[in-house]
């Protein structure tokens, strides 16, 4: 839980704080990137977790990942350029990636999947949690201290994990000698790495016809064909070709990779709403999204707890993204004079409807494959979706400048004054 | 730094950003129609009371539990 929480309160709190940071560190075209920076790390994490939980004990696993989330998130503080920001960011994905993926296989261990929908409930609510207390702390510590802050103050969260995890963790896990699918781990990153990249730059650090795009686009396809080639070959590889067989599996995944794509695609550019049009604060900003937490928080719990009473799981990924997808259209309608209470309202629905659908595929995906492959199952459930919330926010993103010490792109003004001219979602600028 | 502009920069500013925020939300509707579909085609099975699996109750290989 302790885990869960460090790695969500991380994936949050940076929300309310993008635009002071990329103001900052003159970056405004690469928000995305700050933010899927994490998820760009937990890619190759999720990929090494299911790899490496078999010859390391969870415990010794679960502290690997905590120093390395704590290493990376001291090196995003002293971060003093937007590509430093970036690759620290995604330093720190791969600990907090191992801490996520970690903290569901092990609850996997110990708990039968009848029982599992609770505890995967509490980790649902444990992230809303995070969720709600991520974007408050960030725009709190923004407003008052420095963003950097933002990065320094997991040190001591991260501390207090260390040592739980040390005393209170059993060491659970068998020990094997198993051979790790390195080259497997490297392709998926590269390959995930690469066509992230395409979308996220593509069309804003440089044209989409460009050779850097081209060649982008061209290298995530090959090394995709070369990681699905390894993998047939492996003897253990990273991601079992077998697991795509499994209909539960390979239909949680897809649904993951889409729920990820909306979900974080729609997330990320609420508190930019909140504190460039409306003008609020950071910590407002953050107070101002608690609508949706609470609804995924709650969400999360009641289903948990229905499906440990006997309730099938099938229909709340049917009717959460069916929710979901009306959040998202609600949140389509909004403008410069909508009010507070109805954006309230509209992302208390997104939130309910992630809520249903986030964490009962685990569930669902844990109890249809074999026994020995949860982790990897797990793990790569996870992967799919954080790489679509890594394409969402890429391919959704506005490019929009935010405030605070931030260049215009282009300046066109009848006062005289600069005007933005924000670039469509086509790519273009109008 | 965009409260301090003019007022008409500012109406400019803001309803660019309003409008450009609010595309996202409708370009993401046909992912989440998308989703919806995708989750239709979940499959249901009956979720394992131990973690030590008896033959007739999980699949001990990763083939679709359904067949």
């Amino acid at each position: 839980m302790l885990g869960m929480l460090l790695a969500a309160l991380d994936a949050t709190i940076v929300s309310t704080a993008l635009p002071t940071i990329v103001g900052d560190v003159h970056g405004a075209n690469h928000l995305s990137w700050v933010r899927s920076g994490v998820p760009s790390g937990l890619h190759g994490e999720y990929a090494l977790v299911g790899q490496a939980r078999r010859p390391l004990r969870s415990k010794v696993f679960f502290i690997a990942a905590i120093i390395n989330f704590l290493v990376g998130s001291m090196l995003c503080g002293l971060a003093t350029n937007m590509m430093m920001l970036i690759l620290f960011r995604a330093l720190q994905g791969l600990g907090g990636g191992g801490l996520m993926v970690g903290a569901q296989a092990v609850i996997a261990d110990v708990v039968p999947p009848r029982e599992r929908g609770k505890y995967s409930g509490l980790l649902g609510a444990v992230f809303g949690a995070a969720t709600v207390l991520g974007p408050l702390l960030g725009g709190f510590i923004v407003e008052y201290w420095s963003w950097r802050w933002i990065f320094f103050v997991n040190l001591p969260f991260g501390i207090v994990a260390l040592a739980v995890t040390a005393a209170a963790l059993p060491n659970a896990g068998e020990r094997k000698q198993h051979v790790i699918d390195y080259a497997g781990i490297i392709t998926l990153t590269l390959a995930a790495s690469a066509l992230i990249l395409f979308t996220s730059l593509g069309g804003s650090s440089f044209p989409w016809t460009s050779w850097k795009s081209i060649a982008l686009l061209i290298g995530g396809v090959v090394l995709t064909f070369v990681f699905i080639t390894i993998e047939r070959r492996s003897r253990e590889p990273v991601l079992p070709p077998s697991l795509f067989a499994n209909r539960v599996f390979s239909s949680a995944s897809a649904i993951g990779f889409v729920v990820g794509f909306a979900m974080f695609g729609a997330m990320t550019y609420l508190p930019v709403y909140f504190q460039d049009v409306h003008g609020v604060s950071p910590t407002n900003s953050g107070l101002r999204l608690l609508p949706m937490m609470v609804g995924l928080f709650s969400a999360s719990i009641i289903v948990g707890q229905l499906v440990v009473r006997g309730w099938r799981y099938r229909p709340f990924p049917i009717a959460g993204t069916a929710v979901m997808t009306i959040g998202i259209g609600l949140l389509g309608t909004i403008g410069v004079t909508t009010s507070t209470l109805v954006t309230g309202a509209y992302m208390l629905i997104l939130g309910v409807g992630i809520g249903l659908v986030m964490q009962i595929l685990v569930t669902a995906v844990q109890n249809a494959v074999n026994p020995a492959d949860v982790g990897a199952a797990t793990a790569g459930s996870n992967f799919f979706r954080s790489i679509g919330g890594s394409f969402g926010t890429a391919v959704l993103a506005p490019s929009t400048p935010t405030s605070s010490r931030t260049s215009w792109p282009r300046t066109s003004s009848r006062a005289g004054s600069p005007v933005p001219c924000p670039r469509s979602h086509t790519g273009r600028r109008p | 730094m965009i409260r301090r502009l003019p007022l008409d920069a500012l109406s400019v500013i803001t309803r660019a950003i309003s409008d450009s925020i609010s595309h996202i939300y409708l370009l993401a509707i046909p992912v989440g129609v998308v989703a919806v579909l995708l989750s239709l085609r979940l499959p249901e099975v009956k979720l394992r009371t131990s973690l030590h699996p008896i033959a007739d109750e999980v699949p001990m290989s990763n083939a679709d539990p359904l067949q």
